[in-house]
């Protein structure tokens, strides 16, 4: 499903050259779950980035579903964003000005494609937000914008779903729920999954967790839900 | 399926992207995020719609009555009766009025005298407009024949206030004895020229005939309006192009609107400079404005990407919603402005000739839209496409990228959008001079502060690096705010500089349009012209003229001549000559003041080197005299007297062709005026 080959970022900033990724190989298979753990800096949130074709890497290559995403172009890749991948965010990016129900149907309304407006009630309905349908996103606590936003990132479908640090701007309890809800819709989907995270209990739930540290990917962590570098 | 297959699907709904344009910018005006957007582009086109859409209705209002004031469309002048072929091709070609005008003595019974305007009337004339008399009855009775053989007149209040006389009562003209019927309540065709040249008094020709004025030596004017659907242009080089050899004077309707025109086209253009400079400075406003809603916009900007929109649906989405924004606050500018306009017009209508039709007002109201949304786009597309242009990762941050660059495409669009709006207020502008020249001033002015921007930066870039600054906190981040990346010293400067500079240069520019209005057109315009003054009466007109006139008396002494050669000019400009000769074309026309130029040449005998030509251009240069420009010389012979002299205006007078009485015939002779 994932194939990257030396990738690398590097960036120019103030005239220095900064980092990010270095040479960086990685190979997820159809429906496996993948947990990123790393400190802050580390450059989690830029390999999902690459991941989904949002930034374009300095060197390497990056497959995705046997598609070269250096071959794309930018509308390409948002060609393959919209139709294979869903995208949760550690902040929600709700849209403030949309209903609950207008978010989850946006993929659809930019796909063209007909029954969003269904489809949205459907998924709100799975996610427990089914009364909820025409509240704004200031109208819902986090734990709601944030099963929305899971919603919108399921609801065409995709192969592949990326959460960077789903649960980072909820308490315990709502990022129980989301975990819980993350969880059973991937296993219904069969969908492909990579999740950043800094909670060693929700890195213990995948199938397999990988350590990034410096811009490399240093080991793959046995799935003991423990770090050998102790974040929390 | 590939992303091949996927990029292959049909776009995304159009509907569905408006949908979600419309319902986001519902969100952000609830939250007044484009406030100031719409604010200044709305006092902008406000202005502007009120400035075009007053000028309109002036214009409209000048135009309707400026028919009416001329008479007809097209005039013939002559000093005596046209030609009997003459005269069938201006019947066959319209309707023909002729009006004889003649200026005499009126006496009473009493023995009072006064100067009159004796107006003969025929039964076409008015061919515009209506006469109202008082009492209520047709011209014709007014100025028949008796059946006892009594001629009867029209006569104007102002006969009647100075001769006291009133209807019923006998006035001698010539030696025929005519009875005042009607006072002259209306009349379309009344003129209000500063060259008073007495009360009407209107008459039958048989009437005109039987006082025994029309004499060989007697100088009459021979007014043949005609009222045509031709466009007059075309007529007068039709009338010519049949009788190339007749002497007469054509005037056309749009010539003697001319004048007044060109002065309300230059008030109109200031003003609408200011309103330009007011969108302009809105403009920036409009630029920051919606740099800030943009800024406010990166996370849904990111997760539209992160979703799969593509960049064009993207900039679909922000730059519909700013045309959107923008056609609104400049539709409602429009309308506010074309109801300033219109109110405007109600209440000048007492003192000027203003249609308020709101009908007339749709063009520039429609005009100053098209303005308001062009000058938008042109001020938000830069920080549009840079926006649009940053990197996802940036956007998802919420970081601003202080070194992004505008895309080409972007770049490309703005400059055809500056063009546009260029091209659209030299359109609206009435004067293109002036227009150009604000265009000019205006570019030189970013120019200017841009070049400041850059020069506050290094200063301050270099000032925060100096050793003397250690250690000062609060200088070393003033400094730093000045030129940092990201800094809004730019922004800010601009909008400021450019507000003050607007403000100052509207100052002076209204300053200046008062002044003139105010002092200097009153002191240099007559306000009342005396024509024919002999030498002897000349003192005593002077001399009353102190007690009883607001300002001083001036001669202008006026005489037909002809130009029959260019004149060499001097190293210094000057010519040498023994006096200056004032030759004019037609009586009537040298008789006015300069209307072009604004300033009526005047020179004394004791004083004079150089004499104002006046040169209908198309004619002259026809005419081969090679007077092209101030400062031509010529020679302008009168009576075997040769006076060398400079053009010093120049200017468009009614084209006439061939000799009349009292000027020698000849190309050169017939369409040149000077005044001394």
């Amino acid at each position: 499903m994932i194939a990257l080959d030396g990738l690398s970022m590097r960036y120019v900033a103030a005239g220095a050259e900064v980092s990010v990724l270095d040479d960086l190989s990685l190979a997820v298979a159809r429906g496996e779950r993948v947990a990123i753990v790393g400190p802050s800096g580390s450059g989690k949130t830029t390999l999902l980035l690459l991941l989904t074709g949002l930034e374009q890497a300095s060197a390497g290559s990056a497959r995705i579903d046997g598609e070269s995403l250096d071959a794309l172009d930018d509308d390409g890749r948002a060609d393959l964003r919209r139709e294979r991948i869903g995208i949760v965010f550690q902040s929600f990016h709700l849209i403030p000005s949309l209903t609950a129900a207008e978010n989850v149907a946006l993929p659809m309304d930019i796909a063209g494609r007909s029954g969003g407006r269904a489809a949205a009630q459907a998924m709100l309905e799975r996610v427990g937000l089914g009364a909820r349908v025409d509240h704004y996103p200031m109208q819902l606590s986090g734990g709601e914008q944030q099963r929305v936003a899971i919603a919108r990132a399921l609801v065409h479908e995709p192969s592949l779903l990326v959460a960077d640090e789903p649960t980072g701007n909820l308490d315990e309890r709502s990022g129980e729920t989301i975990v819980e809800l993350l969880f059973a819709l991937n296993r219904e989907a069969g969908t492909t999954l990579v999740l950043v995270t800094h909670d060693p209990a929700l890195a213990a739930r995948c199938d397999r967790t990988l350590h990034l540290h410096d811009g490399r990917l240093h080991a793959e962590v046995p799935d003991d839900g423990a770090p050998r570098w102790g974040a929390a | 399926m590939s992303a091949a297959d996927a990029g292959s699907r049909p776009g995304p709904g159009a509907t569905a992207l408006t949908g979600f344009l419309l319902r986001d910018l519902r969100g952000s005006l609830a939250m007044r995020s484009l406030w100031v957007f719409s604010v200044s582009l709305f006092l902008g086109i406000t202005l502007i719609a009120a400035c075009t859409g007053l000028l309109e209705l002036v214009r409209g209002g000048l135009d309707a009555q400026q028919r009416l004031l001329f008479g007809g469309d097209v005039q013939v002048e002559a000093r005596d009766v046209l030609a009997p072929e003459e005269l069938d091709w201006l019947e066959a070609n319209g309707t023909v009025s002729r009006l004889v005008e003649l200026r005499t003595m009126l006496g009473t019974g009493a023995g009072d005298f006064t100067v009159v305007e004796l107006q003969s009337v025929d039964d076409a004339y008015p061919l515009y407009g209506d006469i109202r008399l008082e009492p209520d009855i047709a011209l014709a009775d007014a100025v028949g024949q008796a059946p006892d053989g009594t001629w009867g007149a029209a006569f104007d209040p102002v006969l009647a206030e100075q001769l006291g006389v009133t209807t019923g009562d006998r006035v001698l003209v010539g030696s025929l004895s005519v009875e005042l019927r009607a006072l002259i309540r209306e009349q379309p065709d009344r003129s209000f020229r500063a060259d008073f040249r007495g009360p009407p008094l209107m008459l039958d020709e048989g009437a005109l005939a039987a006082s025994g004025l029309v004499l060989p030596t007697s100088v009459l004017d021979y007014e043949y309006r005609v009222r045509t659907a031709m466009d007059p242009e075309d007529w007068r080089d039709a009338f010519f192009a049949a009788f190339p050899d007749a002497g007469y004077e054509v005037d056309t309707l749009g010539e003697r609107g001319e004048f007044v025109g060109e002065q309300l086209d230059r008030v109109a253009s200031v003003l609408l400079l200011i309103g330009i400079a007011t969108l302009l400075i809105g403009g920036l406003g409009v630029a920051n404005s919606i740099g800030a809603y943009l800024q406010s916009k990166f996370r849904t900007l990111a997760t539209l990407q992160s979703l799969g929109a593509r960049a064009a649906q993207v900039s679909y989405v922000f730059i519909g919603q700013t045309v959107l924004v923008a056609l609104a606050a400049s539709a409602a500018g429009a309308f506010t402005g074309s109801l300033v306009a219109w109110l405007a017009a109600h209440a000048l209508a007492a003192r000027l000739p203003v249609t308020a039709s709101m009908a007339d007002l749709l063009a520039p109201a429609l005009t100053s839209v098209l303005f308001g949304v062009l000058a938008a786009l042109a001020f938000a597309l830069p920080s549009l496409g840079r926006t649009l242009s940053m990197r996802p990762a940036l956007l998802i941050r919420g970081v601003d990228d202080p070194d992004g660059t505008l895309p080409a495409s972007y770049r490309v669009a703005t400059l055809v959008l500056l063009v546009a709006v260029t091209l659209v207020l030299l359109v609206v502008v009435p004067d293109p001079l002036i227009g150009v020249a604000f265009v000019i001033a205006m570019a030189l002015l970013l120019v200017a502060l841009e070049g400041i921007v850059r020069l506050v930066r290094r200063f301050a870039l270099w000032l925060g690096r100096q050793p003397a600054l250690e250690g000062r906190f609060a200088a070393r981040m003033a400094l730093a705010g000045l030129h940092r990346p990201g800094t809004a010293l730019r922004p800010m400067l601009l909008s400021l500089g450019t507000a003050l500079t607007l403000l100052v240069a509207s100052s002076v520019v209204i300053a200046a349009t008062l002044h003139t209005l105010n002092d200097t057109v009153p002191s240099r315009a007559p306000a009342l012209v005396f024509r024919r003054g002999r030498r002897g009466e000349l003192p005593v007109l002077g001399a009353r003229g102190e007690r009883h006139l607001p300002g001083p008396v001036r001669e202008c002494a006026l005489l037909p001549a002809r130009l029959p050669a260019r004149a060499a000019v001097t190293r210094s400009g000057r010519l040498r000559g023994r006096r200056a000769a004032s030759p004019r074309g037609t009586r009537r026309q040298g008789g006015r003041p300069d209307r072009t130029a604004g300033r009526w040449v005047r020179q004394r005998v004791e004083r004079a080197r150089r004499a104002a030509v006046r040169d209908p251009d198309h004619a002259c240069r026809g005419g081969g005299t090679g007077l092209r420009r101030c400062g031509d010389g010529a020679t302008v012979r009168r009576v075997g007297c040769r006076a060398p002299s400079l053009v010093r205006r120049l200017r468009d007078a009614p084209r006439s062709t061939g000799a009349r009485p009292g000027v020698p015939a000849g190309p050169l002779a017939r369409d040149h005026r000077a005044l001394l």
